[in-house]
């Protein structure tokens, strides 16, 4: 289902101030993560359990032989059709009201396949110990703030960027306002798009993109695997009402046995007597 | 957060659609101003006015409508006020209302045995879209004023404001919907801007409301950060989800001071 609202990451308003980052990381009480100089000022390599949204900073020469950063917010993209979601066994992801697609901590059993159903490169395991010092894993994503939106406040990404290059906003108004920017933009950055893959029947993260997806490390048509649609819409569905056939026609049959049983047993006692 | 049930908030919400659909419905002719304010203020309870008391009576029996059925319980009460209401009585109705004059009500409700709000809150709500369509038709010599104690339109106490897109402490009156802006570290009743005399209060888990207090007056405004929010909510829709900012406040000793300040 279409959700009423959407993020909007207009990249050609970034500025490259990573607040959105640091916002992301205080509300969600996640940790820091200290990595090696990557050769580049972009801060992390990429996204983590524990580092939700990353600006990533590409390094592209302009036609006029200059140089230009091409910015962009990094972070789940909360896929209508979510590879994560139809690759769950347990199923522990799911979509929320909001559109968001969020992990069950309690279901998920750390599996890893929403890591490999992935196409964003989004999701990733967290290793955790508890007081035994039994290692176990959570899959860990951003949420789209969803607490936050449950209580009718915009994701804390949003709120911190100060180019209003993340919006949140009625679907309509988003799109709207998507389309007036492509036009905008289309002068200085003929390769602009919007990006909202139809393949995956659109996100709740729409980009506007400076150049092709592909430049920023993003799937030109991303599409959830056959097999995966398949296995979780159709094979596990029959399979659990198999399952509830099985079960009902084995206490049936026991059931039935019993009764067969006791009539049979008093027969029993007539005959051999 | 907010104290508010669901229901009185969805009720608060449908009667807020009303009053947006009537300030439509009013036009010019509507409102005559028969005497002006002699340059005093605040502003519309000093103008002489002749409304359109037809459109007025219309808003108060739709308004009685939506409550009859949101609460038949109530059914009783409505259909009294309802036939009490003459043509003669709708002037007097709209001025009492304008002054805020409780008394009136009171006798009035007393009279035909209803609950004692009900008068008020049914006039009150009738009388808001011509404040509101007068405060856009002087929104210019408003600003001018000197922003003292309250509501220069309408006289309401200050008590609420909004942190707007551009960051600026908007105050905001509930009731005429003009709104106004003040130094983020300035009482909003007695105008002091000593930092020492003021403190904001932020409520745990709750990042976009503040209660700012002054030890100089004790007195209170309440601040909501619009920015972070999904969806942009009417002044009066945001005054009664913010009421439990009025407990805190008020248990803390903090009110809307009595004594006139002007700053």
């Amino acid at each position: 289902m279409a959700a009423e609202y959407l993020k909007f990451v207009d990249v050609t308003k970034c500025d490259g101030c990573r607040a959105c980052m640091v916002a992301c990381k205080n509300w969600n009480d996640l940790p820091p993560e200290y990595e090696e100089f990557q050769g580049s000022i972009q801060s992390h390599e990429q996204l983590t359990a524990h580092t939700w949204n990353v600006l990533t900073f590409n390094e592209q020469e302009t036609t006029n032989g200059g140089f230009e950063w091409l910015f962009r917010h990094q972070s789940c993209l909360h896929c209508v059709q979510a590879g994560c979601e139809k690759a769950c066994p347990e199923d522990a992801i799911s979509h929320t009201k909001f559109g968001s697609v969020v992990v069950d901590a309690d279901k998920c059993v750390g599996c890893g396949y929403c890591v490999q159903g992935c196409q964003f490169n989004v999701i990733s395991l967290a290793t955790y110990k508890d007081k035994r010092g039994k290692e176990y894993r959570k899959a860990q994503k951003c949420t789209l703030c969803t607490d936050r939106l449950e209580q009718g406040l915009q994701p804390a990404c949003v709120t911190a960027c100060h180019t209003d290059c993340l919006i949140y906003d009625e679907r309509e108004a988003v799109l709207s306002e998507a389309n007036s920017r492509l036009l905008q933009v289309k002068d200085r950055f003929p390769n602009a798009n919007i990006y909202n893959p139809q393949g995956i029947k659109g996100t709740t993260t729409v980009y506007l993109l400076a150049d092709k997806p592909s430049v920023y490390g993003l799937p030109e048509n991303p599409k959830v695997a056959l097999s995966q649609v398949v296995w979780k819409d159709y094979a596990q569905p029959i399979g659990k009402a198999m399952l509830g056939v099985t079960t009902m026609a084995v206490i049936g049959a026991v059931i039935s046995n019993s009764i067969a049983k006791v009539k049979n047993g008093d027969k029993g006692v007539d005959h051999h007597e | 957060m907010s104290t508010d049930n669901q229901h009185y908030e969805e009720l608060q919400k449908r009667i807020e659609q009303t009053s947006h659909n009537w300030a439509s419905r009013i036009e010019g002719t509507d409102i005559v101003i028969a005497k002006g304010s002699g340059g005093t203020f605040p502003l519309i309870p000093q103008l002489q006015l002749d409304i359109n008391t037809e459109r007025y009576h219309t808003f108060i029996h739709e308004l009685l409508t939506l409550l009859e059925l949101e609460q038949p319980s109530l059914a009783k009460e409505y259909s009294l006020l309802r036939q009490s209401l003459h043509e003669s009585l709708l002037k007097e109705w709209f001025e009492a209302s304008v002054a805020t004059n409780f008394f009136y009500f009171e006798e009035y409700a007393k009279n035909l045995s209803i609950a004692k709000w009900l008068p008020f809150f049914i006039a009150e709500h009738a009388t808001r879209p011509f404040l509101q369509k007068l405060v856009l038709d002087h929104k210019e010599e408003l600003d001018l004023a000197d922003h003292q104690h309250g509501c220069v339109a309408c006289g309401e106490p200050a008590r609420l404001a909004i942190i707007s897109k551009k960051g600026k402490k908007e105050l905001i009156c509930p009731r005429c919907n003009y709104s106004w802006q003040e130094k983020k570290i300035s009482c909003a009743h007695c105008g002091t801007e000593d930092h020492t005399k003021i403190e904001i209060l932020k409520l745990e888990g709750q990042e976009n409301e503040q209660i700012h207090i002054c030890d100089s007056c004790k007195g209170y405004t309440k601040v909501i950060d619009v920015r972070k929010m999904i969806k942009k909510e009417s002044p009066q829709l945001l005054d009664h989800k913010s009421i439990h900012l009025d407990y805190i406040a008020q248990e803390r000793g903090y009110g809307i001071p009595t004594k006139a300040v002007t700053h």
